[in-house]
């Protein structure tokens, strides 16, 4: 199957203090790829560098994906283009913040509506229309005129998930989406994130430590180690749980509780 | 399914290759008072770097916006036009007021000694025209504005709002930063031309009530005081006060660090950031005032 992103030997940072190195996985196309690791082991830092939010230390993100009017696939490495070509490239994804990031000062339907005014030609009317039926797709239709201060958290997140999709993107990223969600709540936002992969045909990078959505939507990861500063496992989270030896990614897997069981 | 590869990259630690690439430093040592002023010294010439880079960067956003190459909301910037106007006002009125009736009372001192009490007019008018009215006004805004516009965008950094902008390929610079810069730099020769009033108004309340002089006397001298230049180098004023607290504002915001204590930061640096500035530039200005003899 074609990967739609490589990482080549992706080492992370902040100015001297390395939180990540030597990163090498592929996702391929239509994947819901996890990337998992226990609070504050970089994976947060590995999805800016993957949405040109942080300059990696070393190392390489490829992207694939047809380029337009042609049938070949087209593959680049995302931090060696220029500024434009980045720019371009960032065009075809869509990123849900773990906070949900709504422009505050804006309603639901211009957060909706900022991505298509900057991209599209499309008349006002058309725009108010994909509006509502972005915000139709994740259960928001009707609330076009209000401000996410008057939301709660699970609403901000379903209307930053329509502002993701505004522009039908190829890769969706979500950070920490079932953060601060009640367990119905998260369940309902899986249950989302499966229709649009579906709907959309889009490949899916999630960043999270929710045991039961990792194995509930999840067909592809990687696991991060805070201790060793790099990946340590991956593939089908299922799978890692039925077949990896390493206590390290058990332990996670299970949340501790066959180490338990081996204790009594 | 899948292939599965675990176990294959193991390392229990950083490598001393990558400490030495990267030269980790988890732990830092307690600094002593003089070392810390030191760093503080150094970190000034960073800091003005920063500041001229993102000067730059508004430059650049304001030629692609005059080319109409960037995207710029006119509601958006109404919005903000209309704030600095309807939160300064009153401030801008009170202060000016009081500023002028101040002048008028220490002026007063020296000048009936002589019996030259008219003259109060000639030293509120020239000093409200010239300097104090944008100085006061500069303070003023930069106490309303300037840490709104700071908090307004460290809060939007800590909600990871710029993010999001930066990953649909908007410039914060061009979407935030401009309107804002756009505003003020309206708002403050007009707040400015309004505080001149209120300031002379201010003297001619004390002298004309306390010190009994003729009214139309009063503002007779003052418009015979008061040159075209004097309105101009005011509004020169303004404008680079403008420029200074819109920079200093959406700078802090902007650099924000993520944590409770950063918000605070921000709005703190971005007052003290800007009344530094005005000062400096005020200094600046009056100096080349007097090099060219206006």
């Amino acid at each position: 199957m074609q990967p739609v992103i490589e990482v080549q030997n992706l080492d992370l940072g902040y100015d001297d203090v390395m939180v990540m190195s030597n990163l090498n996985f592929s996702v391929n196309k239509g994947d819901i790829f996890i990337v998992m690791g226990v609070s504050g082991c970089g994976k947060s830092t590995l999805l800016k560098c993957m949405i040109g939010l942080l300059v990696p230390l070393r190392g390489k993100v490829l992207f694939n994906g047809p380029q337009a009017g042609h049938s070949q696939m087209f593959e680049k490495s995302f931090w060696d283009e220029e500024e434009q070509e980045r720019q371009n490239m960032m065009r075809h994804f869509g990123v849900l913040y773990q906070s949900g990031a709504l422009w505050s000062s804006l309603t639901v339907g211009e957060n909706v509506a900022l991505p298509l005014e900057l991209y599209t030609k499309l008349s006002k009317q058309q725009i108010q229309e994909k509006v509502a039926l972005k915000l139709s797709l994740v259960g928001m239709k009707g609330h076009e005129d209000s401000f996410p201060s008057e939301m709660s958290g699970g609403m901000c997140k379903r209307v930053s998930l329509a502002r993701a999709i505004a522009l039908d993107p190829d890769i969706i990223f979500f950070d920490e989406p079932s953060a601060g969600l009640d367990p119905i709540n998260a369940r309902k936002l899986d249950d989302l994130i499966l229709e649009l992969r579906d709907s959309l045909g889009a490949t899916i990078v999630i960043v999270t430590h929710e045991l039961p959505s990792i194995f509930a939507i999840g067909n592809n990861s990687v696991f991060l180690d805070a201790a060793s500063k790099t990946m340590i496992a991956t593939g089908d989270p299922k799978a890692l749980l039925a077949d990896s030896k390493d206590p390290r990614v058990i332990q996670f897997l299970t949340r501790g509780v066959k180490d338990e069981q081996k204790g009594k | 399914m899948s292939r599965i590869i675990w176990g294959s990259r193991i390392i229990n630690k950083p490598s001393e290759k990558l400490e030495a690439d990267y030269s980790i430093s988890s732990q830092k040592a307690r600094k002593s008072f003089f070392e810390e002023i030191g760093e503080k010294v150094l970190q000034i010439g960073k800091s003005l770097g920063r500041e001229l880079d993102f000067l730059g960067d508004i430059a650049f956003s304001l030629g692609r916006l005059v080319t109409g190459k960037s995207f710029f909301r006119w509601d958006d910037f109404m919005l903000l036009v209309k704030r600095c106007g309807v939160d300064t006002l009153l401030l801008v009125s009170l202060i000016s007021l009081l500023v002028g009736m101040i002048l008028a009372f220490v002026a007063s001192i020296q000048l009936k000694m002589f019996g030259a009490q008219i003259y109060i007019s000639d030293i509120v008018g020239i000093a409200m025209v010239r300097v104090l009215s944008a100085v006061m006004t500069g303070i003023i805004v930069s106490g309303r504005i300037g840490a709104s516009y700071a908090a307004e965008l460290a809060m939007m950094q800590t909600n990871e709002e710029i993010d999001a902008l930066k990953t649909l390929g908007v410039s914060p610079v061009e979407f935030l930063v401009v309107p804002r810069v756009l505003a003020l730099v309206l708002m403050m020769p007009i707040l400015t031309i309004y505080a001149d009033f209120m300031g002379i108004l201010g003297g001619f309340l004390i002298s004309t009530m306390m010190f009994h002089l003729n009214p139309i006397e009063y503002l007779n001298h003052t418009q015979l005081s008061i040159k075209l230049s004097y309105l101009w180098i005011g509004l020169i004023h303004s404008f680079v006060f403008g420029v200074i607290i819109a920079v200093a504002g959406c700078l802090s915001g902007i650099e924000c660090k993520r944590n409770a204590a950063g918000v605070g930061n921000a709005t703190t640096s971005a007052v003290v950031n800007a009344i530094t500035g005005l000062v400096i530039a005020t200094a600046i200005i009056t100096f080349i005032c007097q090099v060219l003899g206006v």
